[in-house]
C-alpha cells in the first residue's frame, strides 16, 4: 500500500503549491500593473501625479553616453536621461536646452543661446562650457564618437567658442547647411564629470550617467532593468511620472504577453497584431510615421541590370499596391513610396516618375533591350517577415513579364557583409530599408559615385555635383529645387525601387495619457517623456 | 586520480577555445556593424576595426586573447565597453539559482516517480508516468514555456510572465513566483530523463538474486525496496547528474530568453547577435568548464558510491 501513500503525498504537494499560489494572489496581484477592475467605470479617470511607465527593451543598453549610442535601446534610454539642444522636424524647430540658434549672414558662424537656470541631475549648472566640452569630445579623433563625421566640415573640425556662460559660437571652416540640424541633435554631457577621462567610451562614469533630461538614472540591473526617476528640476517643469523602467525582454512573444499582462506599458506591435489590441479595451493603438523607406536596390554589377530599360521594365512590372495590401494589410499601415526620400525629409516630393504598374510597357522595354529569359537573384534578411512577403509577391508579379526571381534569404550578418560590398556578385537585387532623417543631405552617401555606402554601384557625376551644391546652398527655394531635381533624376535612373513608407504601430495601455504631447517619434518611441502621465 | 583528470581537462579547454574562436571569426558579420553610420567612410570604419584589434591575423588575435585570459583578464565587451568578467559575475547568480533549483527538483521528482513506477510496473501510475516522461522528453521547451505563460499568466493571472522581480517589489515571495515557471520548464526534460533511468534500473535490480533472497528471508516489499534496491538503483543518477549539467546550461539559454530571466543565457544570446566575441568566448569557456566539471564530478561520485569502479581504474 506504500505506493498509494506516495500518490497521496504527491497530490497533496501539488494541491498545496497551487493553493499557495492562488491564495497569495488574492492578497497581492501578480503584477503592480494589472489594470484595475472595471468597477470604477462610472468615474472618469483623472490625471494623477506620479506612477511608473514601463518600456520593454530587447537587451541591456550599451554605453549610456550619447556620444556612443547607436542602437535603439541605448538611444531610447538616452532620450530620457540626456536632453538635446533642439530638434528640427517637419513642423519646424523645437527648442529643448537651447533657447535660440542663429546663423550669421555668411552662414559660417552659428550662435547658440542656452536657456538660463539649466541643471545637471547632480545639481550642477549646465553652461556653455559643457556644450563646448561635448563638441570637442565629439570632434576629438581619439574618442571615436559616433557623430564625428557631422562636425567635421571640409576635413576640419567645427570650432566652438565661449561668448558667455550661456552663449556659444560655432565657427565652420566652410558653409554647411546640414550643420544646424546636426548641432541640434547634440545631447550635452557634463564636463565636471568627464573632464580628464582618457577613454570616454570605457569610463565607469557611464554606468551612472548624469544628464539633463526629464529623468535621472537610479539603478541598472544587468539583464533585468534600468530604472530612472523624475528630475524635479527639469527645465520644462517637473515630469508627471514618478519613474520610468526599461525592462529587458529579449523574446518578442514574451514581450507581447507582458504587455497584455500589464507588465509593460507600451510596445511596438505588428500589423498582424493590430486587431487583437484594437479589440482589447485596455489598449490604445497609435500609428505614427517611422520615417523609413523600404526599398529594393539594383546591383549594377549585373550586366543586364546595367541597361536602364531593364531596370525600368522591372519597376513597371511590380504592382506596389498589391504588395502593400499583401504585406501591410492596407495603406493605413504603410504608404506607397515613390521617392527615395521619406515624406518627413525636407523637400520631399512625389512629383517623380511613379512607375505605375504596366505589364505591356514592361514587356516592351525588355524587348527593346533585347533581354530574354532574365533570371535574377534577390537577397534579403531571412528573419524579416516583411521582406519575405515582398519577395514572394514580386516573384509572382515579375513572372508575368518573363523575369524569374530566385529568392535568397540570408542571415543578417551575412546579408549586410555582402550588401555593403558593392563589388559582391552573389545577388542582383536586394531589399533594404533606411531611416535618414529630416535633412536631405543625409541621403548623399547612398548615391554619391564610389561612396562606400553606395552599394548599388551607381555613378552619376551630374548628381554628385548637385549633392555638393545642396550642402552650401543657403537659399531655401534654391535648395528645394536642387533636392527635387535629385529625387526626379534618381527615379529616372531607377537604381532604387521605393516600395513603402511603413508606419509604426504602438499599443499603449489605456491608463496613460499625454501621448500626443509626448509625441511619438521613430527609435525612442516618445520624444518628450516628461509629458506622459497616468490616469486613475 | 582527480588531479590527473584535472590536468587532462586543460588541453581540452584549449582545444575548445581554439575551435570556438575560429568559428566566431568565420561567421559572417563583425561587431563593427553596430557602429557604422552613413556619415562614416571606409577609413573611419577601418580605424574602429583597428582599435578593436580586429585587423590582425586570426592566430595573433587568438594568442592575444589566450594570454590575457590566462592572466584572468577576459577583456572588454566590444559593444558596451564594460569588462566581460564583471558582466558574467553579475549574471551568474541568476543562472546558477535557476539551474540549481531545477537540478534539485528534477532529481527528487525523478527518483520518486521512477521508484513508484518501477514498483508498480505496468499499472496505472506506471503507465501515466511513462507516458508523461516520454512527453517530457519530446516536448520542445519553448513551446511548453509559451503554454505555461498562456495558461498561468494570461488566462489565470496567477504568475508574472517575465523577469525575476516585479518592479518596486522586493519580497522573497515575489522572487519565488517569478521563478516557478522557468524552473518548471528547465526541470521538465531532466525530470523525465531521471524518471526513466530510475525506473529501468530499479526494475532490473528487482530481478536480481539478492532481492529474491531478501523476500525469501521474510522482508516486506517496502523494506526490500528502500533498504536494498534503492541504494543500487540510485547509482545511475549520479552519472545523470553530471550528464545533465550541459543540458541545463543549454536549456537555461532558451528558458532565460523566453522568461526574460537575467542570467548568463540571455547575455550569451545577446553577445552572439552582436558579434561580441570577448563575451562569446568567456561564456563558451564557462559552459565548457561546467561540462568538464560535471563529468569529473560524476566520475568521482560514482567512485564513492560504488568502490568497485574505483578499483577497476
Amino acid at each position: 500500500m506504500s505506493n498509494k501513500k506516495w500518490l497521496v503525498l504527491i497530490l497533496a504537494l501539488v494541491m498545496l503549491i497551487s493553493t499557495a499560489c492562488g491564495n497569495k494572489n488574492v492578497e497581492e496581484p501578480a503584477s503592480v500593473d494589472i489594470p484595475t477592475d472595471a468597477g470604477q467605470e462610472s468615474e472618469a479617470p483623472q490625471k494623477v501625479d506620479g506612477g511608473i511607465f514601463i518600456f520593454g527593451i530587447g537587451s541591456d543598453p550599451n554605453v549610456m553616453n550619447p556620444l556612443y549610442a547607436g542602437d535603439r535601446v541605448t538611444m531610447t534610454i538616452n532620450n530620457a536621461i540626456f536632453a538635446p539642444l533642439y530638434v528640427i522636424d517637419e513642423e519646424g524647430t523645437q527648442f529643448f536646452l537651447a533657447e535660440s540658434i542663429t546663423p550669421s549672414e555668411d552662414y559660417l558662424t552659428y550662435t547658440l543661446k542656452l536657456k538660463s537656470g539649466l541643471k545637471w541631475h547632480d545639481g550642477e549648472d549646465l553652461t556653455a562650457a559643457d556644450v563646448i566640452f561635448t563638441l570637442n569630445s565629439i570632434t576629438d579623433e581619439k574618442q571615436k564618437a559616433n557623430s564625428r563625421g557631422s562636425f567635421v566640415v571640409a576635413g576640419k573640425p567645427v570650432e566652438a567658442k565661449k561668448i558667455d556662460d550661456l552663449t556659444v559660437e560655432f565657427i565652420l571652416p566652410e558653409v554647411s547647411v546640414p550643420f544646424m540640424g546636426s548641432l541640434g541633435g547634440i545631447r550635452p554631457i557634463p564636463q565636471h564629470i568627464f573632464e580628464g577621462e582618457e577613454d570616454l567610451a570605457k569610463s565607469t562614469k557611464n554606468l551612472e550617467p548624469i544628464g539633463s533630461g526629464p529623468f535621472k538614472f537610479k539603478e541598472m540591473k544587468s539583464g533585468e532593468k534600468v530604472e530612472l526617476v523624475r528630475f524635479d528640476e527639469y527645465f520644462d517643469g517637473k515630469p508627471n511620472l514618478e519613474s520610468l523602467v526599461f525592462r529587458v525582454i529579449a523574446d518578442a512573444n514574451a514581450s507581447n504577453t507582458a504587455l497584455l499582462n500589464g507588465e509593460l506599458s507600451a510596445k511596438y506591435i505588428t500589423t498582424a497584431e493590430v486587431d487583437k489590441f484594437n479589440e482589447d479595451e485596455n489598449f490604445n493603438v497609435v500609428l505614427f510615421k517611422e520615417g523609413m523607406l523600404n526599398n529594393m536596390v539594383f546591383r549594377l554589377t549585373n550586366k543586364d541590370l546595367q541597361n536602364e530599360d531593364v531596370r525600368k521594365a522591372i519597376a513597371y512590372g511590380i504592382n506596389r499596391e498589391e504588395i502593400i495590401t499583401g504585406v501591410y494589410k492596407s495603406s493605413e499601415y504603410a504608404e506607397e513610396a515613390y521617392s527615395v526620400f521619406v515624406p518627413n525629409t525636407q523637400f520631399h516630393t512625389s512629383d517623380v516618375e511613379k512607375y505605375e504598374y504596366n505589364v505591356e510597357k514592361a514587356k516592351e522595354l525588355l524587348e527593346n533591350a533585347g533581354v530574354e529569359n532574365l533570371k535574377l537573384r534577390l537577397a534579403y534578411i531571412n528573419s524579416s517577415k516583411e521582406n519575405e512577403g515582398f519577395g514572394l509577391i514580386m516573384q509572382q508579379q515579375l513572372k508575368e513579364i518573363g523575369v524569374e526571381l530566385e529568392l535568397l534569404p540570408m542571415e543578417r550578418g551575412a546579408f549586410y557583409d555582402k550588401l555593403l560590398d558593392a563589388s559582391n556578385t552573389d545577388f542582383d537585387l536586394a531589399f533594404n530599408g533606411y531611416v535618414m532623417g529630416v535633412e536631405p543631405n543625409g541621403y548623399k552617401p547612398l548615391f554619391r559615385t564610389a561612396d562606400f555606402n553606395n552599394f548599388m554601384g551607381y555613378a552619376n557625376e551630374k548628381l554628385d555635383a548637385a549633392w555638393e551644391e545642396g550642402v552650401v546652398e543657403t537659399d531655401e527655394t534654391k535648395r528645394a529645387e536642387i533636392y527635387q531635381t535629385i529625387q526626379k533624376q534618381l527615379m529616372d535612373d531607377m537604381v532604387v525601387y521605393p516600395i513603402a513608407y511603413p508606419n509604426s504601430i504602438v499599443a499603449v495601455n489605456k491608463k496613460y495619457g499625454g501621448i500626443e504631447e509626448a509625441k511619438l517619434v521613430p527609435i525612442s518611441m516618445f520624444r518628450d517623456l516628461s509629458k506622459l502621465y497616468i490616469m486613475e | 586520480m582527480i588531479i590527473k583528470r584535472m590536468i587532462q581537462a586543460i588541453p581540452m579547454m584549449i582545444a575548445i577555445s581554439i575551435v570556438s574562436f575560429l568559428l566566431i571569426k568565420l561567421a559572417p558579420g563583425d561587431p563593427v556593424q553596430a557602429y557604422i553610420t552613413p556619415e562614416m567612410g571606409p577609413t573611419e570604419i577601418e580605424s574602429i576595426r583597428e582599435s578593436m584589434g580586429l585587423n590582425s591575423p586570426i592566430h595573433i588575435q587568438y594568442i592575444r586573447w589566450l594570454k590575457s585570459a590566462l592572466k584572468g583578464d577576459l577583456g572588454y565587451s566590444l559593444v558596451n565597453h564594460r569588462p566581460v568578467a564583471m558582466q558574467i559575475i553579475e549574471r551568474l547568480p541568476a543562472t546558477l539559482g535557476l539551474m540549481g533549483a531545477s537540478l534539485v527538483i528534477s532529481m527528487i521528482l525523478g527518483i520518486i516517480i521512477g521508484l513508484v513506477s518501477a514498483s508498480n510496473q505496468n499499472k496505472l501510475f506506471d503507465n501515466i508516468a511513462t507516458f508523461t516522461s516520454y512527453l517530457g522528453i519530446s516536448i520542445p521547451s519553448f513551446w511548453f514555456a509559451m503554454m505555461l505563460v498562456y495558461v498561468l499568466s494570461l488566462k489565470l493571472k496567477l504568475l508574472p510572465s517575465i523577469g525575476m522581480r516585479t518592479i518596486g517589489v522586493h519580497t522573497t515571495w515575489d522572487l519565488i513566483k517569478h521563478s516557478i515557471m522557468p524552473t518548471i520548464v528547465l526541470s521538465l526534460q531532466n525530470t523525465a530523463t531521471v524518471t526513466r533511468y530510475i525506473r529501468s534500473s530499479t526494475i532490473s535490480q528487482l530481478r536480481e538474486d539478492y532481492v529474491i533472497v531478501e523476500y525469501a528471508s521474510g522482508a516486506s516489499k517496502r523494506e526490500v525496496l528502500y533498504k536494498y534496491v534503492l541504494k543500487n538503483a540510485i547509482l545511475p543518477v549520479i552519472t545523470i547528474l553530471g550528464m545533465s549539467l550541459p543540458g541545463l546550461v543549454s536549456g537555461a539559454f532558451i528558458t532565460e530568453s523566453i522568461f526574460g530571466w537575467p542570467g548568463m543565457g540571455q547575455l550569451g544570446i545577446k553577445s552572439i547577435f552582436s558579434y561580441d566575441y570577448p563575451l562569446i568566448m568567456a561564456i563558451t569557456m564557462f559552459s565548457s568548464f561546467i561540462l568538464i566539471i560535471g563529468n569529473l564530478l560524476s566520475d568521482i561520485l560514482y567512485g564513492i558510491a560504488d568502490p568497485r569502479i574505483k578499483e577497476l581504474r
